[in-house]
């Protein structure tokens, strides 16, 4: 007997004669002979428990992790701390071993934790329905994108303005999710100054077009924070739906894009309390007005009555999913990240009000730090002049790849290579989180000093 | 209703221990949109020891796998090994950046690369992507890989996707989100798809058939050889529901059967914690012809160096970011290691027997709905109960077991002359002593009825909440 089967052979001899049957083969004598398979499977024979941790500790130790080398890596996933208690509540078997709660009596605690994500979340984007859940932040992008489509029906130009300055990733993702639709895309770029939106592009943009929507990031691919009101304006008065991307964790700092008038957020939840894991699994927040309601994709929660007239928590809407509606469903999502959204909401009720801003001003302060004293280096130069949150880009005077090289023998992942989308050479974004201490921080200061010496 | 977390907010208390001595500057940066200070988001202050026993005590008001037997048809709620969890926390991965220098990250490339390689030979594929997060994601890849392989390389327009009636609502979903028109084929009277409707549906306008098999009704479908002849003859491609693979594995493989792309849900039948709805992991698999159109990257392996590939000519691009869900995937490995070959073979037939043990007992009970034997999972009859079965199984709550599947309630979809079925999926992590206990609970409930309805339709008695109407209104 291998790995997890319960039965022992005089269970096995019992349930056959109950069920008249002589041997187990003869269960599968529905499949036809010539598609049965005649060996064994060619996989590696069975593993002793000690085997296979010394199998899984020496692939781990292949890899160097973030606790072995100085992390200054963003690009939308982000060193940050996870507090103790988030592990401690998911890692329970109540939430981690259960299914959909398609039984509400049986489930109301996992009903009310998604709930209460739902609220927690729906006070960082500052619009009052989050969806339980998307799969990232790329896919989260993505089905807003679609959610434009759908609300725009009317609008036969199927075609999405998308800001030059969102992460590759999120625009490879909507790219092939655009596809089955043939929904076009045109890119806005940004001004090479500031690093920001180019504006007037997307005003003349908008108008030539006429755009099912508009999809942006802030911070952007850049680091650098956009005018988000100013963009909801230019939107709004061509009544083109905007769809940000964002970073949770500014809202420590800046107000919802909900009060600067985004209609759709989208973001990675990861920041919230989600370990990297080489980025997967994460977190996708989309959040929507009441008006958008039926066009969101994913799980929502809400409130039911009980047949004594009682309040209780159960799956609502489920018309728009999949099980229900089947081809007519606004999306084909049924498995979500519904256990990560529970650790964004306990990292939110951790951090809480205060504790929330503490965060983002330190990851704000320290990534002053960094940027101003690397800044005095000879030669090294800010790329764009825009307002940064917890990263930015960096030109340097030699070539990227040998920086990075040599900063990783100083046990230091020292940042991004930027060639592809900044389009100028030698450029490295290099991100801040809580956890570098200013020690780790002058370590990178004089690292990079001596490099370029 | 239980305070909500918000509820329990106080002033001036917290939880978190968040500080740096060096950097305590509280002055607000000028950056355009900055929220004021007295600007509040409205998130709750609690103290820690609030968090925990706020979030334990909603734990205490869940079910899990680990709480109790959980028959949920087509959902294959197997036990979700502890080891996994734990190997699957280990720093080397948990603490990885998906973007460091890729040299720094070998121990992920070989495990993904092995880890493909496995599910390749486990399914019958040629290659596998692992980044769909999740089944109907692996889905939706196989739907726009099938797209752009007649762009690509037949250079035709085909539009219409063909699922079965019985089949699980992300298959057409998924076809409609890709654009695609759907085309419904109905089940015979032996359960099966009916084989001259999709003869009459084929015509040159079919780019593919999505089909699970066995189906979500728990039959095989022994015709399988003929309908592939049939689709591929027709120009078209076969696209294989992972959904139920707890049903065959060592026995047969959906590439042995024909199919051309397959998804495999780890949530499923490779044991990965269900974690509530998600989550899960979709890998998506292919034959050789179709492997350019992967999902970009996928692992791979050029002497004794391990990379991720890029340079996929054909690829439908990335459907999600980064690699796929890296700690779900490493349970599932663990999974497949803990077995081996044998192991997984068994668990197989240790779910077919247990299905079809279940249908034999409780069929004086609950009838079959198809006379024959099953695969991992029974559909049984709920008409000649004199309560719904939308109540009756309402009261195995009360006995610490998970209702199965019904209409609406669950990831299927039964026709409407099966309105009343009830689908069980044991697995084969029940023992024949909770078996043989679970069919007594029916009996039990059976003389419940007899005894006093009403008890029964307004089961379940021992939770927070009443029973709950089927798609109860909303209060806004």
């Amino acid at each position: 007997m291998y790995g997890y089967n319960t039965l022992n052979n005089n269970d096995k001899k019992l349930m056959l004669k109950e069920i008249g049957l002589e041997t187990i083969n003869s269960l599968f004598q529905d499949i036809p002979e010539p598609i049965r398979m005649i060996r064994q499977l060619n996989l590696p024979q069975p593993y002793s428990e000690w085997a296979l941790e010394k199998k899984l500790v020496n692939l781990a130790k292949n890899n160097i992790h973030t606790d072995e080398y100085f992390c200054f890596l963003g690009g939308g996933y982000y060193n940050h701390f996870v507090p103790a208690v988030v592990d401690a509540i998911v890692n329970r078997s109540e939430f981690l071993t259960s299914y959909t709660p398609y039984q509400p009596e049986m489930s109301q605690g996992l009903l009310q934790a998604l709930y209460e994500y739902q609220l927690l979340m729906a006070k960082i984007t500052g619009l009052p329905i989050v969806s339980s859940s998307s799969y990232d932040g790329a896919t989260a992008l993505a089905d807003a994108a679609l959610m434009c489509d759908s609300i725009q029906k009317e609008n036969k130009n199927q075609k999405l303005l998308v800001a030059k300055s969102i992460w590759p990733q999120y625009l490879e993702v909507l790219k092939t999710y655009m596809s089955g639709r043939k929904i076009e895309i045109e890119m806005i770029d940004y001004d090479i100054k500031t690093g920001m939106l180019n504006f007037d592009e997307l005003r003349n943009q908008i108008q030539q077009e006429n755009p099912v929507g508009f999809l942006f990031q802030s911070p952007n691919a850049f680091g650098i924070i956009e005018d988000i009101a100013k963009v909801t304006n230019i939107c709004n008065n061509a009544k083109v739906i905007s769809v940000l991307s964002f970073n949770p964790l500014t809202i420590g700092l800046l107000k919802t894009p909900g009060e600067l008038g985004v209609d759709i957020v989208t973001g990675e939840g990861q920041p919230l309390g989600i370990h990297l894991n080489a980025g997967g699994s994460s977190l996708g927040i989309l959040s929507t007005h009441s008006k958008y309601r039926q066009y969101i994709p994913g799980r929502l929660i809400g409130k039911v009555k009980d047949i004594k007239g009682n309040p209780a928590y159960s799956l609502v809407f489920e018309n728009r999913e999949q099980h229900v509606a089947r081809e007519k469903a606004n999306t084909n999502i049924c498995s979500n990240q519904a256990l990560n959204s529970i650790k964004s909401a306990i990292f939110l009720s951790y951090v809480g009000e205060t504790g929330f801003r503490k965060l983002a001003m330190l990851n704000y302060e320290k990534t002053q730090y960094l940027m101003n004293n690397l800044l005095k280096l000879k030669d090294v130069e800010l790329v764009f002049n825009g307002m940064v949150f917890n990263e930015f880009v960096i030109k340097f005077p030699i070539s990227v790849k040998i920086i990075i090289e040599k900063m990783l023998s100083k046990k230091i992942f020292a940042g991004i290579e930027y060639k592809n989308i900044s389009e100028i050479e030698n450029t490295l974004l290099i991100s801040v989180t809580e956890k570098l201490d200013k020690g780790d921080l002058d370590y990178y200061i004089s690292s990079l000093k001596e490099i370029l010496a | 209703m239980t305070p909500t977390i918000l509820d329990r907010s106080r002033n001036n208390v917290s939880g978190h221990q968040i500080f740096d001595s060096y950097f305590s500057n509280s002055q607000l940066p000028i950056i355009k949109g900055i929220r004021d200070k007295d600007m509040k988001l409205g998130l709750p202050e609690v103290t820690e020891v609030e968090i925990i026993r706020h979030y334990t005590n909603l734990t205490n008001d869940a079910f899990g796998v680990d709480n109790g037997t959980y028959p949920l048809g087509s959902c294959t709620m197997k036990y979700n090994p502890k080891r996994n969890d734990k190997l699957s926390q280990l720093a080397g991965f948990q603490k990885s950046h998906p973007l460091q220098p890729k040299k720094t990250l070998n121990g992920l490339w070989q495990f993904m690369y092995e880890m493909q390689i496995y599910l390749a030979e486990l399914l019958g594929m040629d290659a596998f992507s692992l980044q769909p997060a999740a089944g109907a994601h692996g889905e939706l890849a196989g739907i726009y890989i099938i797209q752009k392989y007649f762009e690509a390389e037949r250079k035709e327009q085909r539009n219409t996707i063909l699922v079965a009636d019985s089949a699980h609502g992300t298959n057409p979903a998924s076809a409609s989100m890709a654009g695609f028109e759907c085309k419904i084929i109905q089940t015979d009277k032996q359960g099966l798809m009916d084989i001259e409707m999709l003869k009459k549906m084929l015509d040159t306008n079919v780019a593919a058939l999505m089909l699970t098999n066995p189906s979500t009704l728990g039959l095989f479908e022994k015709n399988i050889i003929e309908i592939a002849k049939l689709i591929h003859k027709n120009g078209s491609l076969l696209y294989y529901d992972g959904a139920n693979l707890n049903a065959i594995m060592g026995i047969t493989r959906p590439g042995d059967m024909g199919f051309d792309i397959a998804h495999i849900n780890t949530h499923k039948t490779l044991s990965t914690p269900h974690g509530g709805g998600g989550p899960g992991a979709g890998p998506v698999g292919v034959k050789q012809f179709l492997r350019s159109y992967l999902p970009i990257p996928i692992a791979d392996k050029n002497g004794e160096i391990y990379f991720p590939n890029y340079k996929l000519p054909n690829t439908i691009g990335r459907i999600k970011a980064n690699y796929g869900h890296i700690d779900v995937l490493l349970k599932a490995y663990c999974y497949i290691l803990t077995n081996g070959p044998q192991g997984l073979k068994e668990t197989t037939e240790n779910a077919v027997l247990n299905a079809n043990y279940l249908q034999i007992k409780l069929k004086e009970i609950l009838p079959p709905v198809f006379n024959k034997l099953c695969m991992h999972e029974c559909l049984l009859n709920g008409d000649i109960l004199k309560v719904s079965a939308y109540t009756f199984v309402k009261r195995l709550i009360d006995y610490g077991i998970h209702p199965p599947t019904l209409v609406g309630a669950g990831c299927v979809y039964f026709s409407d002359d099966l309105g009343s079925a009830i689908l069980m999926e044991p697995t084969e992590t029940e023992t024949k002593e909770t078996l043989d206990e679970m069919v007594m609970i029916f009996r039990q409930i059976l003389d419940e009825v007899k005894e006093n309805e009403d008890f029964i339709k307004n089961a379940p008695h021992s939770k927070n909440v009443s029973q709950i109407p089927f798609m109860a209104q909303e209060i806004i």
